[in-house]
């Protein structure tokens, strides 16, 4: 459970070219638990309710001016954690126009005034509704119309942490750049990272900096030419999980504010390493349907995660996603590539020009724009182009010749 | 067009707007036009498209065409979409508009990005030719005594506040400043629900919607179309008269619903706040009731316009809900600083 909040709701204070989070004192974090607990209270009261009633009771809450951009960060956190749902199950669209349509008709014939209960009465007979039940039906699709189910789940103390954990994702939302140090005790944990990077489809390089040192270079949203939610949801949830993998450092270039000034923010996370991770979960559907494809198996063909890790220069360390076997011949590892990095094909292409002994089958959407012809010449290694969706046979198709 | 052999892109402001555009220009020509906007991406040598799609990819496709159409070209001294008309290095322009005057006034800056003005005609020229004859009549109600009490304290609430921070609402910035400063103080923020609660009360009064429910019944066998400056007021209405509503929030789907319904005659009046006020084409209303709106003449005289297409005799006419004493009289004074407005009455063609 976890929410975003906007720039408005992050509290910062900038220090020359460096922006910092303004952290919550111990007297401010007491009083933020206290009004968490007020909001959290006054929501489990309120089950039943709109959500538009909702944000005018809870709007009663009082704060001080100081409080108010706490509060409202609170409110916003606990609401994105709740549970609305549309009040009737009758169709409001479909009964706006039975009623509008009796309606115009009861005007049409009108004698004396118009009769708004007789035209709901006439209606709610035919779906076997009650009138006051129509009323709640009629525009129950609106935003706000909405009805609380659940309250959140949450203790107060959870939900300020919740806003911490919000303020810091909301600073690095508007990154440009973010460079993180990671220290990662053996491969597995560099090829759980990675490929947790590969499957939100970011744009990244990793490289090796010492014995289990690493160094993440991550493009934020801010570095696309076109604003786009989804690799920001995407990098959201990549940020927490670098945290949990063993940052030790990051720093990140930002642009900040309606001016979006260029500034540096540095954050040290408390150390944290997250449990038995299951990197079989991060794996993009369509490689999902390569290893469960029966085709492979027909030909005599073994398939299975790749646990290797190739060191292209200029890219840092890359994990291929599969590895094909067949009896008797050393194995070929499949990479597929993102859709937004035609930069990562060229230099996919440079190291297997410079490594003639690989093996490896890079595979990209057509809809990268890039040409198989960029491998021209390399031996072993190839780039596989394929248009629409990848399917089993056109990865075997490109598997013959290598195996 | 085709007589020069000059490729076309004709720019609108909304998707409605660019059907029309498409529907007629390949019925006129009988030649496959491209569109650019609402998820299609096809351009041919006569392509129409959205002003946001045309800011978007006049980089790339601003030396592909000869003839630049902006209709409703009043959007596009704005700072976003001037720079499309900037992008484009056709040397033929055509802009189109029924309301040129912005609030701005940057509509001066069409003499750049279009050319000058080389036709000009008013509405009232052209009322029971091109246009239906119409009529407007501007009727004003009172608030009950409860309502005039309590829009007086709100009143007083807001402008005590103004006055007591020095604000000049005439200036240009002064209600900007208002809101800006109305969110620093407990006092503020009562002066702007005090804001607030005194426009609403002008904008709904009961005798608002008492002489509404008159209108309506006398234009039974009319095709209406009601206006409202905020959706809170155009809900209230659709729920009081059971009459269908038009909002942003309203899905495609059901708007063209809507709209087919008024045209066909399934329902003789619908309601909405302000996306009505352009690019749709409603040939058979010929009733405007204007609940509340602000004080721009654009949006007054494109709220006109949604019920003069010519249609036969059809003889339109578009009323104006006031309520008396209040704020809405002044701003009503000022939407109908136009020709248009100027003492209109049925005239003989």
């Amino acid at each position: 459970m976890s929410a975003l909040l906007s720039p408005d709701l992050i509290a910062t204070r900038r220090r020359g070219d460096e922006l910092k989070l303004a952290p919550l004192s111990a007297a401010d974090r007491e009083r933020a638990i206290e009004i968490a607990q007020e909001i959290l209270y006054a929501l489990g009261g309120l089950l039943g309710s709109t959500e538009e009633e909702v944000e005018l009771c809870l709007g009663g809450i009082e704060c001080t001016t100081r409080e108010k951009k706490l509060k409202t960060a609170l409110e916003r956190l606990a609401l994105s954690n709740s549970t609305f749902e549309a009040p009737t199950e009758l169709a409001p669209v479909e009964l706006r126009r039975m009623v509008f349509e009796e309606a115009a008709r009861a005007r049409a014939e009108m004698r004396e005034k118009f009769d708004r209960k007789l035209v709901l009465s006439q209606v709610g007979e035919r779906v076997g509704a009650t009138r006051e039940e129509l009323e709640r039906a009629l525009f129950s699709d609106l935003k706000g119309a909405a009805e609380l189910r659940a309250a959140p789940a949450l203790s107060a103390e959870a939900l300020v942490a919740m806003y911490e954990e919000a303020q810091l994702l909301g600073v690095f939302l508007r990154a440009v750049r973010v460079r993180a140090r990671l220290r990662l005790e053996n491969p597995a944990e560099v090829r759980t990272l990675f490929w947790k990077l590969k499957f939100r489809e970011l744009l990244f390089r990793l490289e090796e900096r010492g014995p289990g040192e690493y160094e993440l270079q991550l493009e934020g949203p801010s570095s696309l030419l076109v604003s786009s939610t989804r690799y920001g949801l995407r990098f959201s949830q990549v940020i927490g999980a670098v945290i949990r993998a063993g940052a030790t450092s990051l720093e990140a270039d930002v642009l900040w504010g309606k001016s979006k000034r260029p500034l540096t923010f540095r954050h040290a996370p408390r150390p944290i390493r997250e449990g038995a991770y299951d990197a079989e979960d991060d794996l993009r559907p369509e490689l999902s349907a390569l290893l469960e494809s029966p085709l492979f198996e027909e030909k005599g063909i073994w398939v299975a995660r790749a646990s290797s890790l190739l060191h292209v220069p200029g890219l840092g360390v890359v994990v291929p996603d599969l590895e094909f076997r067949s009896a008797g011949s050393a194995p070929v590892f499949f990479e597929l590539l993102g859709e937004t990095s035609r930069e990562a094909a060229f230099k996919r292409a440079d190291w297997a020009r410079q490594n003639p002994s690989s093996r490896v089958i890079f595979a990209a959407s057509s809809r990268l724009r890039v040409s198989p012809e960029i491998f021209e010449g390399v031996q072993g290694s190839r780039l596989l182009v394929y248009p629409g969706s990848l399917t089993p046979k056109k990865v075997l198709v490109a598997l013959q010749d290598l195996l | 067009m085709l007589e020069k052999g000059r490729s076309t892109l004709v720019i609108a402001p909304t998707l409605d707007l660019v059907r029309q555009w498409h529907e007629t220009l390949t019925r006129f020509f009988a030649i496959e036009v491209g569109i650019l906007g609402g998820g299609e991406h096809e351009v041919r040598p006569v392509t129409v498209s959205t002003y946001d799609s045309a800011h978007l990819h006049m980089e790339r496709y601003g030396n592909r065409f000869g003839l630049v159409v902006f209709d409703e070209c009043h959007h596009l001294p704005g700072d976003t979409y001037s720079e499309a008309a900037r992008m484009c290095i056709a040397p033929f322009r055509l802009g189109l508009t029924a309301t040129p005057e912005r609030s701005d006034g940057r509509e001066s800056l069409l003499d750049e990005l279009v050319g000058p003005v080389v036709y000009r005609k008013n509405i009232t020229d052209m009322a029971g030719t091109y246009l239906a004859e119409y009529e407007t009549r501007r009727i004003v109600v009172e608030l009950s005594p409860e309502e005039r009490e309590e829009y007086e304290q709100a009143r007083d609430l807001y402008l005590n506040f103004v006055r007591s921070q020095g604000i000049a609402l005439s200036s240009p910035r002064g209600f900007q400043e208002f809101v800006g400063r109305s969110t620093r103080t407990e006092a503020g923020r009562r002066a702007y629900a005090g804001y607030r609660r005194q426009r609403s009360l002008a904008f709904a009064p009961a005798a608002k919607l008492e002489k509404l429910e008159e209108l309506l019944t006398r234009h039974a066998a009319d095709r209406s179309i009601i206006f409202t400056e905020d959706n809170r007021t155009a809900y209230e209405i659709s729920r009081r008269f059971l009459v269908p509503i038009i909002t942003h929030q309203t899905k495609v789907k059901e708007r063209t619903d809507i709209l087919s319904g008024l045209a066909e005659g399934r329902y003789q009046a619908i309601v909405t706040s302000k996306v009505l006020n352009e690019g749709v084409d409603v040939p058979s209303a010929s009733v405007a009731i204007v609940v509340s709106g602000n004080s721009s003449v654009l949006e007054h005289v494109q709220r006109l316009g949604r019920i003069l297409r010519q249609v036969g005799d059809k003889r339109a006419t578009l009323y104006e809900l006031v309520s008396g004493n209040t704020s809405e009289a002044k701003t009503s004074d000022r939407r109908r600083e136009h020709a248009a407005y100027r003492a209109r009455r049925w005239r003989s063609p």
